[in-house]
């Protein structure tokens, strides 16, 4: 009877476990999640920095990126930047103007495609600044697509999804 | 049972941004219906949600004309299909002007209430219909001055 008590323990000591690890087993879509999570705390901005800082939060941003990779806003005025050193340029200069930067992501919804190399990411960005003394807002939906390469996952493009179409000027 | 009913019927939210006043406050707690929009397409007049990448984080704007509809905008003063149309709603007014466009099929014209800002500053337009995914049902607050 103590024996087959044990051995009911056993099996569902041995299925709780198997039942964590399949719950919380590395994945490539849990590691890109996080992947983008780390990637928005290294935009953040919290009060002044040293240029050292900026340099190097703007150098970690751009390796996150394939050496060609896009990324295009939905407005034109914004332009498109193309390639990791346009990345750094633009991160560097934007931490530069931006006293303080909060970003929050939700709804992230990673799809490996067919053949697992290559993968979309979307989600719901809410970034709150503080730009020249004012406070400044903007909710967007992004699309990223990562790529794996030789040193790892790096994104390829980014898109800023335009969830409502402005009316064209007059 | 609750999940469905907050999930799929009534949602309850806080309004995070000023695009809406005065009629919806910022920081205004509300309730969506998102059954609304179930059996009937959406109507001139409608707040109504929109979603983004999921559901958790919506916008909030009001339907200003339907898919079909000619519409513009005139020194802050909406057209549609040719006609100035009465915006009771919207208290402060800049100048906005924009080009013509026919909305398609599936497309609504949306905006905020609060227009006191350049077009460019202002989140509205165009939306597909499969975004429109709720309608704004109760909500108490108070503006900020």
């Amino acid at each position: 009877m103590v024996v087959r008590n044990r051995t009911w323990i056993v099996a569902v000591l041995v299925g709780a476990g198997a039942l964590g690890w399949w719950l919380l087993r590395p994945s490539d879509e849990r590691y890109l999640t996080s992947q983008l999570v780390q990637l928005a705390r290294t935009l953040e901005k919290s009060g002044p920095e040293s240029v050292l800082e900026t340099a190097q939060r703007a150098t970690a941003v751009a390796n996150a990126m394939a050496e060609d990779v896009i990324v295009e806003s939905s407005r034109p005025e914004l332009g498109t930047l193309r390639g990791r050193a346009d990345v750094r340029q633009a991160v560097a200069q934007a931490r530069a103007s931006v006293h303080e930067l909060q970003i929050e992501l939700f709804d992230i919804n990673t799809k490996l495609e067919p053949g697992r190399t290559t993968a979309v990411q979307r989600c719901t960005v809410r970034a709150v600044g503080q730009l020249h003394g004012r406070s400044e807002r903007g909710t967007t939906e992004v699309e990223v697509r990562w790529i794996r390469q030789s040193e790892g996952w790096r994104i390829g493009h980014v898109q800023m999804v335009e969830v409502v179409r402005p009316l064209p000027d007059a | 049972m609750a999940w469905v009913v907050f999930r799929h019927g009534l949602r309850p939210f806080r309004v995070d941004g000023a695009s809406m006043e005065p009629t919806v406050p910022n920081g205004a707690f509300g309730v969506g219906w998102m059954g609304a929009y179930w059996w009937r397409e959406p109507q001139v007049g409608d707040i109504v949600m929109i979603r983004l990448a999921g559901d958790h984080v919506l916008f909030l704007k009001r339907v200003l004309a339907q898919p079909g509809d000619l519409v513009e905008f005139r020194h802050g003063e909406l057209w549609v299909n040719g006609q100035p149309r009465p915006e009771p709603y919207v208290r402060w007014k800049w100048d906005w002007n924009s080009a013509p466009v026919r909305l398609g099929p599936n497309e609504y014209l949306v905006m905020g209430d609060r227009r006191d800002m350049p077009r460019s500053s202002h989140t509205g337009g165009v939306v597909q219909r499969d975004r429109i995914i709720g309608k704004l049902l109760w909500w108490f607050g108070t503006a900020h001055g």
